[in-house]
């Protein structure tokens, strides 16, 4: 077996993305999602001794930024009665009405397309970090960011033709590692 | 102008489309392959198909700026703490 070993120095470009969207469906707040993962590299940072190499990089660190989401949620938790739920009617012409609207509407299926575009969004990530690491980054900012085709080319000092095959070979690559991996 | 592409320019317009880059004349000439050619067809669908998903899932990302301030700060206490 072959012993996973740690690279900080390419963590914010490997890593950021996957742990934000990770972050964020649980914590939905930009600001202290940035926070948490700042605080997970640190982290991980004066860990470093403790990796033992037996799971990837990515796993090891998700499972510190899962206990800095957990102190987070007790924080913001802790004055009490936060999570009661309260009853609004008082009046007895409206009562038994409370019930009924809280119930789960089989129509409504909000939760579980969130729950699955969850897994979409991180399953896409996992496949960009297949590529290599200037092809993913082209690839994101004129896919997800959606930034001029001139606007990158003049950054990376590339011609058109040569981000086309860029995103070319980066699309069949994702579209392969996607059918694998979310598809089946 | 020519109307009938090769395989390689079919996917090099079919990936412009899934950015709004392709002229209509490049369109055109696309379509005419993908009638006759079904490997393109199959490449056209799945890459329309990588396009939605990746619009579904709605992926959000780090700025810049911030990925930066996030390496300054990494680096700077990498720096502190030598490495065991």
């Amino acid at each position: 077996m072959i012993l996973e070993t740690l690279n900080p120095e390419k963590w914010v470009d490997n890593y950021a993305d996957y742990l934000y969207n990770y972050t964020i469906v649980r914590v939905n707040d930009p600001i202290a999602t940035q926070d948490l993962i700042s605080e997970t590299f640190l982290a991980g940072l004066k860990a470093q001794k403790n990796f033992k190499g037996e799971a990837t990089e990515r796993t090891w660190l998700i499972s510190i930024l899962k206990r800095k989401i957990i102190d987070h949620y007790r924080k913001s938790n802790s004055t009490k009665g936060k999570a009661e739920i309260k009853i609004s009617y008082h009046n007895p012409d409206s009562e038994g009405d409370w019930l009924e609207e809280n119930a789960a509407d089989p129509f409504d299926k909000t939760a579980e397309d969130q729950i699955e575009n969850e897994e979409l969004r991180l399953a896409i990530l996992e496949c960009l970090e297949t590529l290599d690491t200037r092809q993913a980054e082209i690839f994101k900012m004129k896919t997800i960011d959606e930034i001029d085709t001139d606007v990158i080319c003049k950054e990376f000092n590339i011609t058109p033709s040569n981000l086309w095959v860029i995103i070319h070979r980066a699309r069949k690559s994702l579209m392969e590692c996607l059918e694998k991996n979310w598809l089946n | 102008m020519k109307f009938l592409l090769k395989c390689g320019e079919t996917a090099e317009v079919c990936d412009k489309c899934q950015y709004e880059e392709a002229s209509f004349f490049e369109k055109l000439t696309m379509k005419l392959h993908l009638i006759m050619c079904k490997c393109c067809r199959n490449y056209s669908a799945n890459n329309n198909k990588l396009t939605n998903s990746i619009k579904t899932a709605d992926i959000k990302t780090f700025s810049a700026k911030d990925k930066e301030l996030l390496k300054a700060k990494l680096n700077q206490e990498m720096r502190t703490t030598p490495k065991s």
